[in-house]
């Protein structure tokens, strides 16, 4: 019995790859306010408040203890998480976080949006790491989901996520290439409030971009993630179509029904429509993004099957149906 | 005419009566003074004739007619009454201080009518100062306040007018000259008077009638040389002094 | 003079009105603006069915009418407050109503659906007064400081409430109450204006025809009772009105401050202390007053910001300045 070199070497690379595998690494962060965080990886007890739909994307199920509180009525948690009841939240998703049920939870990263500063420190302070996400693009949103990758341990998962969105994406891209410039549709995206569009800035404003969409809000408020206008300059903005966040407090019919609106051009051809995901910080965004794509373009995307690819979207990155998380909407 | 039978008074949660049995009358056009030293109640009995407070045993009658359960309106239509100078809130003009007067005459939903502004303009003008009338009612003197708060008494019609201390601010010759203008005023128009005084000489110059009370009871009740007597005043106001009479006029004087 | 001032201030919500419906984002030419609201009342103009038409008619109309009423009701709120409670500093925010209206609206819409909610704001802004009044309230009278303590207690007290209520309710849903903490406009429309008419009827026009009993009231609770006036009943029934006005008010455009405070404060260093005159002058000047405010909200940037910042920011120290001038002489000092 003799071990030939080639296999004690296959052997000995295993044991050291073993070795350094067991080995807890800790690296550094940047977060979105520069704040450098350190964190051993992997991460075992965290809390998503934002990014919680990444638990069953990432299967990191056991890897996480708390989430944000937005998640009890998101449908896709509630049929991935079978005990999502049972798992505490220490508050909404951003301010006012329970320390002491941190502390108690022994979590050991908490990510959470941008939150002010102060509240980070404060964390920090008592001993609980945090680390503030604000994806400004789609493609810093696909870095997030890679960084979650990285501190849970599950880079191989998340690189199947963003591949899974970049065809979504390529998909988008390939058809809005063809659409010339003068041919391309205004669009205005309303978030909280029946006038609060979505400015120059953020992941709404690039989605909006790579739809193909003219954002008439970009140039007056270049700054402004969201900006609270008057009804006379989304009348003047005249939008070809309107997209409502999922989570806004009114309808499509709020507007329809609403003579003062009347004279907008989306209402006018009733291309007013409210996106199904809760969350902008998640995989899915990317089925948003062809929602809106083809509600945009429709002929252009008219030989899309879009329930085909969401559910295949679906599938592969949350392992359930499409048709599922649909029975859950409410409108 | 003024009746005021066996008032008895005590706070909600008083442990005596601050009024224990008071009974007086009053006559159509006199000066009726109630004298008593701090204390011995003689705002308490202003407040009850008033209806501001509730006697919890007693009568009081204005000719006749008993006053019990009156509602305020109808109360102040029998008294009308000139408190201490005091603190007001707003600079409302002096004809606006003696139209206002006239409250209980206007209804809630009403603007004052052509003859309260009558009445009001006649009370000024009774009073002699017409003059004053657009003047704000702060930037006036102490003796012409007074003298615009009776003329507000007078737009009122009330048949009983009540004044607390109405010289307890004035200066000596706004002190002659209110007193004056009030038997005046109560000779010509038929107005029982009621006012409390702190001065018993003051009183006696211009009264018909003096009142004295002390420690919640009446001690006295009649003309001034009948009330006024050494023995009563030391009982009452606890000062020796002595009587003299001037061409029939009596005073007190302090024993130095 | 004194009949000129009375009168231009009488007239100054129509003039400004009129003024700001020529401004705004949009851009309207002044000739169309009055090509359309001619054609508003004889339709000779073949204008046709143009995007300027709403703007003018279905926005700014109704806004601006809204602005006026809701100023007219603040404000003469606050001066029926200042004179029942002979309180120069106090004013429906100051005292709570308007924090325990929009609690009011805060509970009806995040629990009570069904319920209008001018209903729960009438109630809240009621016992908000109660609260305030009968806290500060020893015997007999309410001095001035402890009124406006208490106030600003009850005042926080609910606010913090409708913090709570914001909290429990599906965050979303109250999402906008931010903008509704500080008072806005951007949604007005003729709903909104009918709806206030309710408290035009009920609540300013009782205080107005009660006007010159404010007069007596503001004697002082024993002197007004010695005047023959059921001082407890008035009261109850100034504090009723001027509740219900300022509620359906908050109901409609969230908690708007200082108003109630300075315009009365203003008029009154105008025409004097008579409240014959000043009711409707401070109906008026209220009136003028928010329509500026909220004209200036929606015109200075191309944001909507909330008009409660445009008062703040504007009363405040416009109220120091007049207080330094001459506000003393208005109070008797």
């Amino acid at each position: 019995m003799y071990i030939k070199v080639k296999n004690l070497v296959k052997i000995l690379g295993l044991l050291l790859f073993l070795c350094f595998s067991i080995l807890a690494k800790t690296s550094t962060f940047i977060d979105v306010y520069g704040r450098k965080v350190n964190v051993d990886l992997p991460v075992k007890r965290a809390c998503l408040l934002v990014t919680y739909e990444l638990i069953p994307a990432l299967k990191i199920r056991d890897q996480v203890v708390a989430i944000g509180s937005w998640a009890y009525d998101d449908p896709i948690m509630k049929i991935t998480i079978p005990d999502l009841n049972q798992m505490v939240s220490p508050g909404v998703g951003g301010p006012g976080i329970n320390v002491e049920l941190l502390k108690k939870l022994d979590v050991d990263l908490v990510v959470t949006f941008r939150v002010p500063p102060e509240e980070l420190d404060f964390l920090e302070s008592k001993g609980i790491k945090a680390f503030a996400i604000y994806p400004n693009s789609l493609k810093e949103l696909v870095e997030v989901i890679r960084w979650h990758g990285v501190v849970f341990g599950k880079e191989r998962e998340a690189e199947e996520v963003i591949k899974e969105m970049g065809k979504v994406m390529k998909l988008i891209e390939g058809k809005v290439h063809k659409i010339p410039f003068s041919q391309r549709k205004k669009a205005i995206w309303l978030h909280s409030d029946l006038t609060a569009v979505a400015g120059g800035e953020g992941i709404v404003n690039d989605t909006l971009l790579k739809i193909g969409a003219i954002n008439p809000t970009a140039s007056l408020f270049p700054q402004s993630s969201v900006a609270k206008v008057s009804l006379e300059i989304l009348i003047k903005l005249n939008p070809d179509v309107i997209f409502i966040w999922g989570r806004a407090p009114f309808n499509p019919s709020d507007l329809i029904d609403n003579p003062q609106w009347d004279y907008i051009k989306a209402i006018k051809e009733k291309q007013v429509y409210k996106v199904e995901a809760l969350t902008t910080f998640s995989p899915r965004h990317v089925i948003d993004m062809l929602y809106m794509a083809i509600k945009l373009y429709p002929e252009q995307f008219k030989d899309v099957n879009f329930k085909k690819i969401a559910n295949n979207f679906y599938k592969k990155v949350f392992g359930i149906s499409y048709f599922q998380v649909k029975s859950y909407e409410k409108y | 005419m003024l009746e005021v039978k066996e008032i008895y008074f005590r706070h909600k949660l008083g442990e005596r009566d601050i009024l224990k049995g008071i009974s007086f009358t009053a006559k159509k056009g006199s000066i009726t003074a109630i004298l008593g030293p701090n204390g011995s109640g003689k705002t308490t009995l202003f407040k009850c004739i008033l209806g501001l407070w509730k006697p919890y045993k007693g009568e009081i009658k204005v000719n006749g007619i008993s006053v019990e359960g009156l509602s305020l309106r109808k109360r102040a239509r029998f008294f009308s009454v000139v408190l201490q100078d005091h603190e007001p809130a707003f600079p409302y003009s002096v004809f606006e201080v003696v139209l206002m007067g006239r409250a209980s005459y206007v209804g809630i939903f009403s603007l004052p009518g052509k003859k309260d502004y009558e009445k009001a303009e006649a009370a000024l003008k009774m009073v002699g100062i017409e003059h004053l009338r657009n003047l704000p009612y702060t930037k006036i003197s102490g003796g012409e306040r007074q003298l615009a708060l009776i003329a507000r008494s007078i737009a009122q019609e009330a048949p009983v007018m009540l004044l607390d201390e109405p010289t307890s601010h004035l200066d000596f010759k706004n002190q002659i000259n209110v007193l004056k203008k009030i038997k005046e005023i109560a000779i010509s128009e038929g107005f029982t008077v009621l006012m409390t005084l702190h001065d018993p000489n003051l009183a006696s110059f211009f009264s018909d009638k003096l009142i004295m009370i002390h420690s919640g009871n009446k001690v006295a009740e009649g003309t001034p040389k009948e009330v006024l007597n050494e023995d009563l005043i030391k009982k009452v106001y606890e000062v020796e002094v002595i009587k003299l009479s001037i061409n029939g006029q009596s005073v007190i004087c302090p024993q130095i | 003079m004194r009949s000129i001032k009375i009168l231009t201030i009488l007239i100054s919500p129509i003039f400004i009105g009129w003024i700001s419906l020529f401004l705004g984002a949009y851009g309207v030419t002044p000739l169309m603006v009055l090509k359309i609201l001619l054609n508003e009342m004889f339709p000779v103009f073949n204008i046709g069915d143009i995007p300027e038409k709403a703007i003018v008619v279905d926005i700014r109309l109704p806004r601006v009418l809204l602005a006026g009423i809701v100023g007219a009701c603040l404000s003469g709120s606050g001066l029926t407050l200042q004179g029942i409670f002979r309180n120069p500093l106090v004013d429906p925010f100051i005292l709570g109503i308007s924090a325990g209206a929009a609690f009011g609206c805060a509970i009806t819409i995040g629990f009570l659906s069904y319920l209008p909610i001018q209903f729960m704001a009438f109630i809240f802004g009621i016992m908000a007064v109660v609260i305030a009044y009968t806290v500060a309230r020893t015997q007999g009278e309410v001095s001035r400081l402890p009124l406006i303590l208490s106030g600003v207690i009850v005042s926080a007290f609910f606010t913090a409430l409708v913090s709570i209520v914001k909290f429990l309710v599906d965050p979303h849903k109250l999402q906008s109450i931010v903008y509704w903490l500080m008072g806005s406009f951007s949604l007005a429309d003729w709903k909104g204006v009918k709806i206030s008419l309710l408290g035009v009827t009920f609540g300013l026009l009782p205080i107005f025809l009660m006007r010159w009993r404010l007069n007596v009231m503001s004697l002082g609770e024993e002197e007004a009772k010695a005047l023959g006036i059921n001082v407890s009943r008035d009261r109850l029934l100034f504090i009723g009105f001027s509740t219900f006005s300022v509620s359906i008010a908050t109901s409609l455009c969230g908690i708007i401050g200082w108003v109630g405070l300075m315009v009365p404060h203003l008029v009154r260093m105008l025409v004097g202390p008579d409240h014959k005159v000043l009711v409707p002058l401070s109906f008026a000047g209220g009136a003028s007053f928010m329509i500026v405010a909220d004209t200036l909200s929606r015109t200075i940037t191309n944001f909507d910001i909330p008009v409660g910042i445009i008062t703040a920011l504007t009363g405040a120290p416009f109220f120091i300045y007049l207080m330094r001038q001459g506000g003393k002489e208005a109070w008797g000092k």
